[in-house]
């Protein structure tokens, strides 16, 4: 069956009339032609029935899809835009001093005085416990009940002490001992202190 | 608020802290035991620290050739508990911290058969007979466990 040269026209404009896409001008003309074409008409109706037929079609299928964590899917599948350190740090910092002013005053505050208590103590030197006294200082000296030897104490200006012992008895020699090292002791030199009082008749020694 | 009332929390244990470490260190002292033989056999001094040893000596006219350090330790000293230094005549040295009066540490030096008794003071050494050895004469040597400066 021929088309008339009208119908050539307007069927291709009936799948955008359906559809709702032509402009209002275009779409009084086509109406004034379904008007007037019978088989235009059809046309138009059939394309209706169709559409309605896909979009029922798609309605069932929709409803087969579980749209119920579709949002939750779609935010996982985005990349979240995370700023660099410098910038997340001065943010933190910003908001920080912008809504726990006080707070963080007085947070740097306590830190300010720790590190100085801390430095204080780590810095301190102070005389170790027991050193109260510049110079050692000897109180007394004995000997136990029967030992026949006499402690002779010599000081000297620097605080040292020296504690010696000698005999109390005169010396004996046994025959057979071994010789034992005396030190050498200068005749003409003078030992201060008790050393000049008692001086150490050698002994053993 | 948790950063405050952390460093607030750490402010205060650091303050309890360091006087407890004062404390528990209150009773305890440090001293230098040495071991000298000193005799008239060769002329080694060893260590050459012993040379202020023998100048010591000297000053007292006491002279001996040779200087040699048998042993040496550092004794920590806590309250009526003595330590034991061995010496090589058999014998052994007991020294002891009697008590802690204002700050100055009293010990009882023991070398059988006698026995000092000594206030410790930051500089002095106290050189104590140790009976002989050796054909030499041994010495206890105590002196203060300080670090240079204090």
């Amino acid at each position: 069956m021929a088309l008339s040269p009208a119908c050539q026209t307007f069927i291709p404009m009936l799948s955008p009339f359906v559809d709702g896409e032509l402009t209002p001008a275009e779409r009084v003309t086509v109406e004034r032609h379904l008007s007037a074409c019978h088989d235009c008409t059809g046309r138009a109706a059939d394309l209706r029935a169709e559409s309605g037929l896909i979009r029922h079609g798609l309605d069932l299928a929709a409803d087969e899809v579980d749209f119920k964590d579709f949002a939750q899917k779609v935010m996982a599948r985005l990349t979240p835009y995370k700023p660099p350190l410098l910038e997340r740090l001065r943010v933190s910092l910003s908001e920080m001093f912008l809504y726990q002013r006080t707070a963080m005053v007085s947070s740097l505050a306590t830190a300010a005085v720790m590190l100085f208590v801390v430095g204080l103590a780590l810095t301190w030197k102070g005389t170790p416990e027991g050193y109260a006294r510049p110079q050692l200082a000897v109180d007394s000296v004995t000997t136990e009940a029967g030992a026949k030897v006499a402690p002779v104490v010599m000081t000297t200006e620097q605080g040292d002490a020296i504690i010696w012992l000698v005999s109390s008895e005169p010396e004996k020699v046994e025959e057979g001992a071994a010789p034992v090292d005396a030190p050498a002791v200068d005749p003409g030199a003078s030992a201060p202190g008790k050393l000049d009082q008692h001086k150490p008749n050698g002994g053993e020694l | 608020m948790v950063l405050p009332r952390l460093l607030g929390a750490m402010a205060c244990a650091a303050a309890l802290a360091f006087p407890l470490e004062a404390r528990a260190d209150g009773r305890k002292v440090e001293v230098m035991a040495d071991v000298v033989l000193s005799s008239n056999k060769g002329d080694k001094v060893d260590p050459p620290s012993l040379e202020e040893m023998k100048k010591t000596f000297a000053a007292k006219n006491i002279r001996f050739s040779s200087w040699q350090a048998l042993s040496q330790r550092k004794l920590t000293l806590e309250l009526k508990k003595a330590v034991e230094v061995p010496l090589p005549t058999g014998k052994k040295a007991r020294i002891s911290l009697e008590d802690i009066k204002e700050g100055v540490a009293h010990l009882r030096v023991a070398v059988p058969p006698a026995s000092t008794e000594l206030q410790l003071g930051r500089e002095g050494k106290l050189y104590v007979d140790g009976g002989q050895h050796e054909g030499g004469q041994l010495w206890l040597v105590i002196s203060p466990a300080l670090k240079p400066g204090k």
